[in-house]
């Protein structure tokens, strides 16, 4: 993107808060160890539950341990799973969705039946199948996420595809004797990544809330690395003891997942002629 | 229509056989041996045991067997017995199915009530303030955690001003107005996300409608926008909405599942939950079975209706 591009995009309101958020995340994500204050897992047992102060600035938890520092590092956590499972999952994805538009026929059909059939679990209860199968990791969890999304990229890339194959430049390569992967690859491939690019964006932030809720249920990232579902997972028994564990960690995955779904629609904002169809009003 | 209708149902049928084989097939995806990874450290060692749990689970015939076996079951209505409790499945999950469908449909009720009117606030004042706060409110839904909301909401009304319970369940015909008491919370809860994606839904639709050339007639004729906007345009953009909220149906239902776990409610999504922790593989086979039939069943009425609604739309 370049300068010209990039000052465009930032000239709505929502897109600087959305860039703000998702570089706050990433950042927290890389630099964790030199951002944080304290050792996230360090157990302070002189200072169990307290609440924010100048020193720990969210309070700590039932081990003592800093809030804020347990959530900077869960940044990691939501980055990598965020990134990883909708890698996996518009890599996978989109290769048999340019594979189904552009062969067509019963390669097709048989694709398609097989993503309607996964399609047709919802995510977190195909995850938990999941999790039943291969027990709970954060290998897994980065699995069955990518397993649950992949439909959504086959299908838009075959929709996609399927609007571009009839189109001249698509003919005229066919005509000069392309064969099939140079002219999915190199001719069609350039002309759908757009829409699927946004269509990621907005995925990684239901990631993150996915890998969120299935810590949450105890069946994702074990104790005691720091994931803001697991924190969640044990700051709900002291919820009325000391609700600014609960409060904090909800408001990191919300404001991260705001960034990352404001940073797509923004993306799909700018492709869409009809989101500036003209209204009187 | 007959054709289309022949054509879609055939569709489901091919879709429907997919599910059934991935939702038998999922629990045995584990390497190794399902029986001794059900018993786990306690039992393992135990022969008898091991022996009586391969037989239950029928792991000494062949899995195409096993599959048929466990089909033509379901289709009497058989889903076998839970490997935890010994109970028969099927009763087991209509018991479970009420909680769970009354959570779904007062959160559906919820998301609709506040998503139409700012869905076409956010269309009729495209690019203004009002548009941007809608779409915040839209994309603030979507990522609002619905399980944080509902600790959040325990924390405030429950456990500071002490307005509602924190959690629990009544059947609502048992005592209707204390049932939809403690149902409110996690009813909210639960419709934050259906509630974005349908504001964006209206507000998209919405638009789209008031471009028509009829809106630009009604116009022409006098008609108040006021009327314009509710008469003419929403009308034909709730077609659309119509169909997204069907086929965010099952992400509703399953989205219940860490709710019901918050609000304690003995519903589909907490059985889900308590079967993977027991690894009760025939509960969650038949959880996993049930809930994709109800998504390919409403998908498959959204488009029929939408289909009998407008004639443009044929199936290619």
């Amino acid at each position: 993107m370049n300068t010209q591009a990039l000052k465009d995009f930032l000239s709505s309101p929502l897109a600087v808060i959305a860039v703000t958020l998702v570089g706050a995340a990433v950042f927290s994500a890389i630099f964790a160890d030199l951002v944080a204050p304290f050792d996230p897992n360090k157990q302070d047992y002189s200072a169990v539950l307290q609440s924010p102060s100048a020193e720990h600035w969210l309070g700590t938890d039932q081990l003592g341990r800093d809030m804020l520092s347990r959530l900077i590092h869960g940044s990691r956590i939501a980055v990598l799973v965020g990134l990883t499972s909708v890698g996996f999952a518009v890599s996978v994805g989109s290769l048999l969705g340019l594979i189904a538009g552009y062969a067509s026929g019963i390669l097709d059909e048989a694709i398609m039946r097989l993503v309607d059939a996964i399609l047709a679990f919802p995510s977190i209860l195909l995850a938990l199948g999941i999790m039943a199968a291969l027990g709970p990791s954060l290998t897994t969890i980065v699995i069955a996420i990518a397993i649950g999304d992949m439909p959504v990229f086959a299908r838009l890339t075959r929709s996609q595809v399927l609007s571009v194959r009839e189109r001249d430049f698509v003919t005229a390569a066919t005509a000069m004797g392309a064969r099939a992967p140079r002219i999915v690859f190199r001719h069609i491939w350039p002309h759908v990544t757009a829409p699927i690019v946004a269509m990621a964006t907005l995925h990684v932030g239901l990631a993150i809330l996915t890998e969120a809720g299935l810590s949450f249920l105890g069946l994702g990232v074990q104790p005691p690395t720091a994931s803001w579902g697991t924190i969640l997972r044990s700051g709900f028994g002291y919820i009325e003891v000391a609700p600014w564990i609960s409060i904090s960690s909800g408001i990191f995955i919300f404001l991260t997942v705001l960034g990352v779904s404001l940073l797509g629609d923004e993306l799909r904002r700018k492709q869409d002629p009809r989101a500036t169809a003209t209204v009187r009003p | 229509m007959a054709r289309y209708v022949w054509r879609r149902a055939l569709t489901a049928l091919v879709v429907l056989f997919l599910v059934s084989v991935i939702s038998f097939i999922i629990v045995f995806v584990l390497p190794g041996d399902t029986a001794a990874a059900i018993l786990g450290e306690d039992g393992g060692l135990d022969r008898e045991r091991y022996e009586a749990l391969r037989e239950t689970l029928g792991l000494n015939k062949p899995l195409i067997t096993r599959y048929v076996e466990w089909v033509t079951g379901v289709l009497r209505g058989d889903f076998g017995v839970s490997l935890r409790t010994s109970e028969e499945i099927g009763p087991a999950l209509l018991q479970r199915a009420g909680p769970t469908f009354q959570l779904a449909i007062m959160a559906m009720l919820i998301a609709v009530a506040v998503a139409i009117p700012v869905g076409v606030a956010s269309a009729v004042r495209q690019g203004t303030w009002v548009d941007t706060a809608g779409t915040l409110l839209a994309l603030s839904g979507i990522a609002t955690p619905g399980f944080w909301l509902g600790i959040m909401l325990i924390l405030v009304f429950a456990v500071w001003l002490k307005w509602l319970p924190p959690s629990g369940y009544v059947p609502i015909w048992e005592s209707p107005l204390e049932s939809v008491r403690l149902m409110i919370l996690p009813a909210v809860a639960l419709a934050t996300a259906l509630m974005g994606v349908t504001i964006r839904q209206v507000r998209t639709a919405v638009i789209e409608v008031l471009g028509e050339d009829y809106i630009t007639t009604a116009r022409a004729k006098g008609v108040r926008e006021r009327q314009i906007v509710y008469r003419h345009a929403l009308r034909n953009a709730l077609l659309p909405v119509v169909t997204v909220i069907g086929l965010q149906m099952g992400q509703t239902l399953a989205g219940a599942a860490t709710i019901e776990v918050v609000f304690s409610i003995p519903g589909l999504g907490r059985l889900a939950v308590d079967s993977i922790f027991f690894r009760d593989f025939t509960m969650i086979q038949a959880v996993m079975l049930l809930f994709a039939v109800i998504v390919l069943a409403s998908s498959f009425l959204t488009d029929l209706l939408y289909a009998r609604l407008d004639p443009r739309i044929r199936y290619r």
